[in-house]
């Protein structure tokens, strides 16, 4: 009994260094992982995967780096989803301290896929000038701009980064009618008309899709006021403890998709047929949930052995 | 007076606000996008009334030499070093969130970068160890409604896994065989005998089925229990909130909820 009494009030620093263990040995080592995908996760690829090339998405950045495990990976995903697919993206945030990570996936989306498509870019370029030897002419800069606009993507024209505003609700309603009443420039303080890719963009009415990436209650907002009110298609990508809150709205289809935690983004890379953050993060979440488990149950039967004996001796 | 204005104006712009969303047609679909952006203006100032706040706390508690006062100083350096950095990359670049890559990027960003997003996640990492250490001290399955929590968190916790599910479910089952034991200890005989059933139960399918089908059928239980007993508690809460929500709007616009007014 006395050796029980002792494990129930072990020295609460072997446990962190058990959690330390298991959360480290599975990032040092690579280990191969499969999953099954899960209806809510395969509902958002879908939503993404079915938009038409040339199609204007919003990311909305609600996270920052206390989520960075969980959401970046589903931010990166799907801004490699939206390049790969030819969609075209508008980043606005309603945490500053998100926005940087959100311009980072999203540039670093666009670095990956111009670096995949260098080859079929630097052929382009040189088709164009075995075609059009003299370089200051039209139709060599409208060669490079042909092979620029099929092979790399760029600020402006494939993708605007609208930066941060504050004042959630007033923005998400506002934006209905007129997202420059709100965003008259991007994060440079560039006039957004002089956008490429904003021109003919004003409203929901030209966003075919909407992906919120949050911790909080930002999915909510989203739903209650560009979903309801404008009807505009919501996917979100959230964090674990965020999931159950959005249950209702999956059911209830004013969500047309859900990313849920790291797992979730992990089944999107496996959809997208890439390796990310989600991939490799999962195996150390497995043990630590494994960890987690154990202790419950062992705490459990230590208590239940506990209670039979003092009641015995009561 | 003093009082009633603000009413009246909270009264005014409440029932103008309600009846602006629901009638988008002009004039009040203008007069609503109007008041949007006022309000996001706002929102800026209470940002600077922040600020304001946090530097004159700070420099106060400096003043006076209280205690902590160092962490007070770090935070005024930070706050006002990030500033600098945010104001030198927007002189150089345009704009403070220059990113090229994660070589070539602005001061401001490298504060960011590398300072504030590894401590926001080394604060929030820290959840792992205490979580860690609370499952095995106050996770306790002492009641019948503890033991079907647990459960039900466990199973979601290995639908959630994309390996180890088999070990895991071996705890559960050993888990629930043990809460039956205990049951039947503590003359509960009948949930002693659903417990161990399933415990048992649970083994058995886990010594019958390969380890890949396993793992295959752990996240549509996960999926299940999400989709239908804990969306319908969820849902339930909503509603409540909602109507919560709903009523407690009522109350400040017709001036009965005044406790805004003050903060006396």
């Amino acid at each position: 009994m006395k050796f029980i009494r002792w494990l129930t009030k072990i020295d609460r620093r072997i446990i962190f260094l058990l959690m330390f263990g298991v959360v480290l040995v599975p990032i040092l080592i690579d280990i191969p992982v499969e999953t099954d995908v899960s209806p809510p996760v395969e509902a958002a690829y879908n939503a993404v995967d079915t938009l038409k090339p040339g199609s204007v998405i919003m990311l909305s950045v609600d996270y920052d780096a206390t989520s960075y495990p969980e959401c970046h990976p589903m931010i990166e995903a799907v801004s490699n989803h939206a390049f790969r697919n030819g969609l075209k993206i508008i980043l606005v945030a309603h945490i500053p301290t998100g926005l940087p990570l959100g311009q980072a996936a999203v540039e670093e989306a666009a670095l990956e896929y111009n670096e995949l498509h260098k080859a079929e870019y630097e052929s382009a370029l040189s088709k164009a000038l075995s075609t059009h030897p003299d370089t200051t002419s039209p139709g060599y800069r409208l060669a490079v701009e042909e092979a620029a606009l099929a092979n790399q993507k760029r600020y402006g024209i494939d993708y605007v980064n609208l930066g941060f505003r504050p004042g959630m609700v007033p923005i998400m309603v506002g934006m209905g009618r007129e997202i420059r009443d709100f965003y008259a420039q991007d994060y440079k303080s560039t006039n957004v008309d002089s956008l490429p890719m904003m021109e003919g963009v004003h409203n929901y009415d030209d966003i075919a899709l909407l992906a919120s990436f949050a911790h909080g209650i930002q999915v909510e907002t989203w739903i209650a006021y560009a979903g309801a009110r404008y009807g505009q298609q919501i996917i979100a990508g959230v964090t674990g403890v965020v999931i159950p809150d959005l249950y209702p709205y999956l059911q209830s289809k004013q969500l047309t998709g859900l990313i849920g935690g790291l797992k979730g983004a992990n089944e999107y890379e496996s959809l997208l047929g890439r390796k990310g953050l989600g991939t490799k993060g999962m195996p150390a979440q497995s043990t630590a949930h494994i960890l987690v488990i154990f202790l419950i149950v062992l705490g459990s039967i230590f208590e239940f052995i506990l209670n039979i004996f003092s009641r015995r001796k009561s | 007076m003093k009082r009633r204005v603000p009413l009246l104006i909270t009264f005014i712009m409440g029932v103008l606000m309600v009846v602006t969303f629901f009638i988008p047609r002009e004039p009040f679909g203008s007069f609503e996008q109007r008041m949007m952006v006022w309000a996001s203006i706002l929102g800026g100032f209470t940002l600077l009334l922040g600020l304001d706040s946090l530097v004159k706390h700070h420099f106060r508690k400096i003043v006076r030499k209280r205690k902590d006062a160092f962490y007070s100083i770090v935070t005024l350096v930070a706050l006002f070093g990030t500033l600098a950095a945010g104001i030198v990359t927007w002189a150089k670049y345009g704009t403070p969130l220059e990113f090229a890559s994660l070589e070539q990027i602005g001061s401001f960003y490298w504060v960011y970068w590398w300072i504030m997003v590894p401590l926001q996640g080394t604060v929030f990492a820290l959840l792992a160890f205490f979580i860690a250490s609370a499952a095995y001290r106050a996770f306790r399955a002492r009641t019948f409604d503890a033991t079907l929590l647990l459960v039900a968190a466990i199973l979601v916790m290995i639908g959630k896994m994309t390996m180890g599910t088999v070990p895991a479910a071996i705890i559960l089952a050993v888990f629930l065989v043990a809460a039956g034991v205990y049951r039947f200890f503590i003359r509960e005989p009948v949930l002693g005998v659903i417990f161990s059933s399933i415990g048992v139960a649970l083994g058995v399918l886990l010594i019958v089925f390969p380890a890949a089908k396993i793992a295959e059928i752990a996240p549509q239980v996960q999926e299940w229990i999400m989709s239908v007993p804990q969306m319908a508690a969820r849902r339930g809460i909503l509603i409540g909130v909602t109507l919560g929500a709903v009523a407690m709007s009522i109350r400040i616009i017709l001036g009965i909820e005044r406790t805004y007014l003050s903060s006396t």
